[in-house]
């Protein structure tokens, strides 16, 4: 890693320390903070639409939302346009651009999103995400709307954008189901790839699955090598007809050109939909895979990928089969574990995986969340001691030198902080003694979301053949019950939120971490608004609170987003703003802190917030939604006049 | 005004009466180790070591060890240094600081009222965190000098300071304040030099703000006074002052050692031969210094006890060198097969004339070689000077000057006196010299590269031998011997620029204020004026080309990388640390200087070949028609050759297409490094001759790098006339305005060069008489104008209504050099907003980018307005660049 990384790691470090602050300070009054607005960016709106398109594009999203704007005004046109096109803004800021284009072109928000994707450009991965995040967008529109410009669709799914296709495309299937699209999409290679790549946007269920055949016809009609991956890809979308996608998969497995994505696709089929004889095949067509591939090969993602699926299919074998596979496998490579991160929600995917006693294992930690996130793997029962002195060791860590990891015989082995979109690969032998060992990010706080158990057993396929699953390591007994959308409750949440009880609500409002950074009735952190008079906010609106809750990026307040500091003297500071004037900025920069810091104005180069919430989403998805309105309920019991 | 000024005397009246109560002074004891810390006012005490000499006559028997550790432009917590020079404090522990010398005051003045806060709480903090350090000598001691007064010079092309000792005062104050708060003891040096110049009748600074050295002379006895009170004046102890001289020439090659990229920075590491790399050796070099250092410390203290001397400084206790082995030679030499190395097997140049392949027009001729003029080794940079002579700079002591050897760097003067190419004297006319990587004649002298200065020396007698040297510039790194300063050119109007490779950390102040440039660029220097300012910030590997076209387009090779650059897009305002993206070297520092990691700015041809020595442009009429304009480039390790490039107009900018090189030679030690067109109109090129030529390659002290070789040759036209040179010299004014009108370039620049050293007055009137007297029916009578306008930039004469009148030019070339003269004085012309609205609409996308490039130097929401009327017409690469990084430079 170098240096570079390493600070963007601390900075984030420190950002995140802020999540956790919980520190109950009197003193800070959000709602009196005195911000001054740097001066908005001069735009010189009058002159020609190069001079303005060229002025827009210098200003960073920040800058941009600071450009005065009126949805009365043609002349602020560009400024929504911009806003609706620019990688990374927050949903709050596209939805309004959208409202205003259609009030000031006379054209209804669908056509404003249509027009707006062909018009993307989509060289970079974030112009690709923007491009995504449209298309979702489109089909989220009225069907009605959708239905009306069914032509305009038709049209442009045979576009040389590809970005454009697809969003004709997936607009097509929303709207009308999209059988006709198949026809329409035979013209070309090109096109059919951009029908079937509609598939990874939310279209209901119901079309993806009425869609399968005719996207399994695809696959087998067409000798476009790109067509058939992205067929193999839309395939992993569909939920019906599993036992066929698997065997069908199996085969295309053999082929080298389509093997990568066939491993993708097999690994999103449920394991009791895979027959046995097929899952033997596969089983022996993989370790045949790892034992030709070059040694130089295996440490590449699509490789671990397929190992990932060697491990469940070795794990649906008799033990002794999968014995006899496993002996060949550690031949040549060592087990691999790829555990991922979930983006926004502060959990590793994998709750639990088992090793055999003594063995080597690499466990692979690909970070796909915007902070940072380490793994320790702790002794049994050690979880909680040691995710507690991981604030001790600090950014710069403990003897080991990796950050937030204490020195402690009670860790085993730990990865060091891994920034946003990387990986690290831990390898070690398993401990020679079976029992549940518990990892954890020893990120401050992260521990309350975030770990696992490693389960040690001597005889692994034994294990893997009945697993069991193990304790939590820190006591919790919930277990996952749904990833609520604000889509899901804001139909019931006026009935449910009555005949609640408080002391029911208050205890849920601790248990789910809410008050490590809310106030309510007089306790609770500061890093989150005071939700004292959250509901007078949102005028008695449920649905706004439910959005608080459920997305919490869709809005920032801008007095809780994190500032980025930088000083004249080539500092990194990162924290919330408690206030600002023409001299100073104070700023919380450390939950340990008692006291805030001053920073003089004059030795800040750069202050630019963060357009994600610190606030992590999913943070509720271990509770009904019975608990949910005990929630709501005791939110708004406790509000202040 | 008069308000001012009584404001001004008031102050300073107070500031007097204040000093006197200041109870804190500073006392010595006996072994004292003073380290001076701070800007150029301490940075410069080393080389004008009276007050040095004071010191130790006031404290005989203290045996005081002093160390300058100062650099221009440093602040109290600002202090850009070369990769892993070492902190502040590793310095000062170094040196075993008990008392430190704090200077600073002078270019945070700059920032005005509103600067005084920043400034006093840095101080404030400094002292404070200087005073819970122990470098080894228990808790230091700190005082705080204050900067010295701005000298009124009398000179009308200098600020007269008035408004400079208005904000220095608030300085002093601010540091007397902090002093008092902090119980430290201040020395208030500003009162005393106020009331010096005042009352002097001679110059006492170079430029209003440094001392020179009739000013550093007063000054020892002020300093000294400042802070140990008063004393009867002893007279300066000459014979100390040499003796203090050679301490600090040794501490300043030890604690300013050049390459220190290749010392202590990252390319310490290479240069081994298997044992030793050059940090190894090197280190052990400034070990070796460090006692040398020590030893003079020894006889300044026999010396001020008044203890006889040996006159032979006794430097046997110091450490043996350590001698790499050499990695030149045997079968797998890399350097060999990669076809960078030439043979050990030196060749008779009369042997090596007979392996050139030239063009089959011209025709080779040996000017001079190490074989007559054994002075010669080493050559590495060219010029003529005003009589059409040549001189040649050489660097025997390459990359490095070596401890106990004599440093011995020269600059000579090779006289031809029957005008046949054949040089028959060879005259010295300065040595004594280190790593002269460039030099330019002008002003009465000539200026030579000594990184981390640049020497001015002067022959006032007309020996031809130097009589005169000063440091008139200073601050630049001295990172790397072979990224010094070179390339340096005289623009049409009259800036001297010259440029410095990567790795460099420079900061350079003036009377207009400090200007820092990281990782290369080129510098520019006005002589009248005394602007130091970064010309071309853009991260260059080592830029040692630099040429300008007849209309003033300016054209720069960078020599690692062989990409040669159209300037003009490069050279609008842009401040440290942002570069203008897209050099060499862009991609390893966009993080701190800003822009897209992997974008390249385009090279003006396409390079086929590495590196660029040195370039020229063909203006001679020596040379055939169709070459005229031709880009002449100078490979030493790809091709060995002078390779030639035709160039036209293209869009707002220029294209280049190679051509049939003009020579190449098969003798692997031709190592053309610079060339130029001589006054008779031939191509001379200087052949550093040398079997290795790679510096990252071989150990610094690799025993087989050549000392003793060096050739310089004449490309001549087999049957086209040579020039009669054109007489400059000493010769009428009226005589050299006609000069002006002559097509070479280099004739035209030498009689610029000769004008621009003559009295202002008498040019600025036969100016207007010629400039008057020009046939406005000639077709280079625009030319003829534009020049009238350099000479007027050239001695600082705005003249706004000859401006205007090139700003409305029929030829575009002239409109767009007419726009660069009006960036240049943007200051000075008040409707220069209405000018530039014209440039920026005109028909040539040239004259666009000109005026885009000059709203640089602008500020504000109106200036964004003006640059953005570009976008009115299509814009080319060229002119998109320079909008964007107008645009950021407004934004910054």
């Amino acid at each position: 890693m170098n240096s570079k990384q390493k600070n963007a790691i601390l900075s984030s470090i420190i950002l995140t320390l802020m999540a956790s602050v919980s520190v109950a300070q009197e003193h800070h009054h959000h709602n009196e903070l005195q911000i001054t607005k740097p001066e908005p960016p001069k735009i010189f709106l009058d002159k020609s639409p190069r001079v303005v398109a060229y002025q827009l594009k210098r200003l960073d999203n920040q800058r941009l939302l600071m450009v005065e704007r009126e949805a009365t005004d043609p002349k602020y046109i560009p400024v929504y346009q911009a806003i609706l096109t620019r990688p990374g803004m927050t949903a709050q800021f596209r939805l309004e651009a959208i409202s205003s284009l259609s009030k000031l072109l006379s054209k209804n928000t669908t056509q404003i999103v249509t027009e707006s994707i062909s018009n993307l450009e989509t060289k970079t991965s974030e112009q690709i995400k923007t491009a995504e995040q449209l298309i979702e967008l489109l089909i989220g529109q009225p069907k009605s709307e959708l239905m009306e410009m069914r032509s305009i669709f038709e049209a442009s799914s045979s576009s040389s954008n590809e970005y454009e296709r697809v969003a004709a495309f997936a607009a097509l299937c929303a709207s009308e189901g999209g059988s006709s699209c198949f026809a329409e999409a035979k013209k070309s290679p090109a096109q059919l790839t951009s029908l079937l790549n509609a598939f990874q946007y939310s279209i209901d269920q119901d079309i993806k699955d009425a869609l399968l055949e005719q996207i399994i016809a695809a696959f087998n009609h067409s000798t476009d090598l790109n067509v058939q991956i992205a067929a193999i890809k839309a395939m992993g979308y569909a939920q019906t007809q599993s036992q066929r996608r698997y065997e069908m998969l199996i085969q295309s497995f053999e082929n080298n050109a389509l093997r990568d994505a066939s491993v993708n696709t097999l690994l999103t089929i449920p394991k009791q939909d895979r027959p046995e004889a097929a899952n033997q095949k596969l089983a022996e067509l993989l370790v045949k895979y790892a034992e030709e591939t070059p040694a130089e090969e295996r440490t590449s993602n699509a490789f671990t990928n397929a190992m990932q699926l060697a491990d469940q299919s070795l794990s649906m074998l008799g033990s002794s089969k999968a014995k006899d596979f496993r002996k060949r496998l550690d031949a040549v490579t060592v087990r691999m574990i790829r555990i991922r991160t979930v983006e926004e929600e502060m959990r590793y995917d994998v709750p639990f995986f088992a090793v055999q006693a003594g063995k080597p294992i690499q466990i692979v930690l690909e970070n796909h969340d915007l902070m940072p996130h380490n793994l320790v793997i702790t002794r049994p029962g050690k979880l909680k001691p040691v995710a507690q002195s991981g604030l001790n060791a600090g950014p710069t860590g403990g003897a080991s030198g990796l950050a937030y990891v204490p020195d402690s015989d009670d860790v085993l082995y730990a990865t060091d902080m891994v920034a946003s979109d990387a990986q690290v690969r831990l390898t070690f032998d398993a401990p020679s003694e079976p029992g549940e060992y518990p990892y954890v990010c020893t990120f401050p706080q992260h521990w309350y979301r975030m770990y696992g158990v490693m389960v040690v057993v001597e005889d692994l396929d034994q294990w893997l053949n009945d697993p069991q699953e193990p304790a939590n390591p820190i006591g919790n007994n919930r277990s996952f019950v749904n990833s609520w959308t604000v889509q899901d409750l804001e139909a019931e949440v006026d009935a449910g939120v009555r005949g609640r009880t408080t002391s029911i609500g208050a205890n849920l409002f601790n248990e789910a971490s809410c008050r490590g950074c809310h106030r309510l009735a007089g306790e609770g952190g500061v890093i989150g608004p005071d939700l004292s008079k959250v509901v007078a906010k949102w005028k008695g609106n449920r649905k706004e609170l439910l959005r608080e809750i459920f997305e919490p990026s869709y809005r920032v307040d801008e007095a809780y987003q994190m500032q980025k500091i930088l000083t004249v003297d080539g500092q990194t500071l990162t924290g919330i703003r408690i206030s600002e004037d023409n001299d100073k900025v104070v700023l919380m920069t450390n939950p340990e802190a008692t006291e805030p810091i001053t920073i003089l104005q004059d030795d800040i180069e750069v202050m630019a917030p963060s357009a994600i919430s610190m606030m992590p989403k999913a943070l509720l998805d271990q509770y009904t939604k019975d608990e949910i309105f005990e929630i709501i309920a005791f939110i708004e019991s406790s509000q202040q006049p | 005004m008069l308000h001012r000024s009584a404001k001004l005397f008031l102050t300073v009246a107070l500031t007097i009466i204040c000093i006197s109560c200041n109870a804190v002074e500073l006392s010595l004891e006996k072994g004292d180790h003073i380290c001076l810390v701070g800007n150029a006012l301490a940075e410069r005490l080393q080389h004008h070591n009276e007050w040095e000499s004071l010191l130790h006559q006031r404290f005989p028997n203290h045996n005081l060890v002093v160390r300058n550790l100062a650099f221009p432009g440093d602040e109290p917590f600002e202090r850009i240094r070369s990769e892993n020079f070492g902190e502040p404090d590793q310095h000062l522990s170094h040196s075993q600081a008990s008392v430190i010398l704090y200077f600073f005051g002078y270019n945070e003045s700059f920032a005005g009222s509103e600067g005084v806060s920043k400034f006093k709480a840095d101080l404030t903090r400094l002292v404070n965190e200087t005073r819970s350090k122990d470098y080894g000598k228990g808790t230091p001691r700190v005082a705080l000098v204050s900067p010295i007064a701005f000298e009124n010079t009398g000179d009308p092309s200098l600020p007269n300071g008035d408004q400079h000792n208005e904000r220095l005062v608030m300085y002093c104050e601010a540091l007397k304040e902090v002093a008092m708060e902090c119980e430290v003891p201040f020395a208030d040096v500003f009162t005393p030099t106020k009331h010096l110049f005042e009352a002097s009748k001679d110059r006492l600074t170079l430029n209003g703000c440094h001392l020179n050295a009739a000013g550093y002379r007063e000054f020892a006895s002020i300093l000294d006074q400042a802070l140990f009170g008063t004393n009867d004046v002893q007279p300066i102890n000459e014979r100390l002052v040499s003796e203090i001289n050679d301490k600090n020439f040794h501490w300043w090659h030890r604690y300013r050692a050049v390459n220190g990229y290749s010392i202590y920075g990252t390319r310490g590491k290479a240069g081994s031969d298997g044992t030793y790399n050059n940090t190894d050796v090197m280190e052990r070099e400034r070990e070796i210094l460090d006692q040398m250092t020590s030893n003079r410390d020894q006889r300044i203290w026999q010396l001020a006890k008044g203890n006889p001397l040996s006159e032979i400084v006794d430097d046997s206790n110091t450490l043996p060198f350590i001698q790499p082995k050499t990695n030149v030679g045997g079968p797998d030499d890399p350097n060999a097969k990669r076809g960078k190395l030439g043979s050990l097997d030196y060749l008779p140049a009369e042997e090596q004339a007979k392996l050139f392949k030239i063009h089959p027009d011209f025709e080779i001729q040996l000017v001079a070689s190490e074989e007559q003029f054994p002075e010669l080794a080493n050559p590495v940079a060219l010029n003529f000077d005003n009589k059409g002579r040549l001189w040649v700079a050489t660097m025997q002591s390459y990359p490095q000057w070596k401890p106990k050897s004599k440093l011995d760097d020269k600059i000579l003067i090779l006289e031809d006196g029957n005008g046949d190419g054949t040089a028959d004297e060879c005259k010295v006319f300065i040595d004594g010299l280190h790593q002269p990587t460039g030099f330019e004649i002008g002003n009465g002298g000539v200026y030579i590269a000594e990184q981390p200065d640049i020497i001015f020396a002067q022959d006032t007698d007309g020996d031809d031998v130097a009589d005169s040297r000063t440091r008139p510039l200073f601050g630049f790194d001295s990172a790397d011997s072979h990224h010094g300063i070179a390339a340096f050119e005289w623009g049409p109007g009259g800036n001297l620029y010259f440029q410095e490779g990567t790795f460099k950390f420079s900061q350079v102040e003036s009377p207009y204020g400090l200007t820092r440039m990281s990782e290369a660029g080129i510098w520019s220097h006005h002589p009248k004026t005394h602007q130091l300012s970064a010309f071309c910030n853009f991260a260059f590997a080592n830029p040692w080309g630099h040429v300008f076209d007849r209309w003033g387009q300016n054209f720069i090779g960078d020599a690692s990388p062989g990409h040669s650059y159209w300037a003009a897009p490069l050279t609008g305002r842009i401040d440290y640390p942002l570069k203008h993206p897209g050099g060499s070297q862009h991609r390893r520092i966009a993080s701190t200087t800003g822009g897209d990691p992997a974008y390249k700015f385009p090279t003006f041809y396409p390079k086929r070949t590495r590196p660029l020595g040195g370039c020229a442009m063909v203006s001679s009429r020596h040379f055939p028609p169709e070459m005229q304009g031709n880009f002449l480039v100078t490979n030493c390790i790809g091709d060995r050759g002078i390779l030639n490039h035709e160039v036209r107009e293209e869009g707002s900018g220029f294209v280049g297409v190679e051509v049939e090189p003009l020579l190449m030679c098969d003798d692997g030690n031709f190592r053309p490094v610079d060339v130029q067109i001589a006054p008779d109109g031939t191509l001379y090129i200087v052949d550093w001759h040398n079997a290795l030529i790679g510096h990252l390659q071989h150990n610094l002290r690799e025993p087989n790098r050549d000392r003793s070789h060096g050739r310089i040759w004449r490309l001549k036209h087999k049957t086209r006339p040579v020039l009669e040179p054109a007489k400059i010299d000493g010769q009428p004014i009226e005589k050299l305005l006609e000069l002006l009108k002559v097509p070479e370039d280099r004739t035209r620049y030498r009689a610029r060069r000769e004008l621009a050293q003559r009295d202002t007055n008498e040019v600025m009137q036969a100016l207007a008489v010629w400039s008057d007297g020009l046939a406005k029916d000639d077709e280079n009578y625009e030319h003829h104008l534009l020049e009238t306008l350099w000479l007027h930039q050239t001695h600082h004469q705005i003249n706004a209504n000859l401006l205007e009148r090139l700003l409305q030019s029929n030829d575009h070339r002239a409109r767009a050099a007419a726009t660069r003269v009006l960036s240049f004085w943007i200051n000075e012309i008040p409707n220069h907003v209405e000018l530039l609205e014209k440039s920026i609409q005109d028909e040539h996308p040239r004259v666009r980018l000109e005026g885009v490039r000059a709203v640089s130097f602008l500020q504000g929401d109106d200036a964004i307005e003006l640059a953005l009327g570009v976008l009115d017409q299509d814009l080319d690469d060229y002119l998109q660049y320079t909008l964007d990084e107008t645009m950021r430079r407004l934004e910054q």
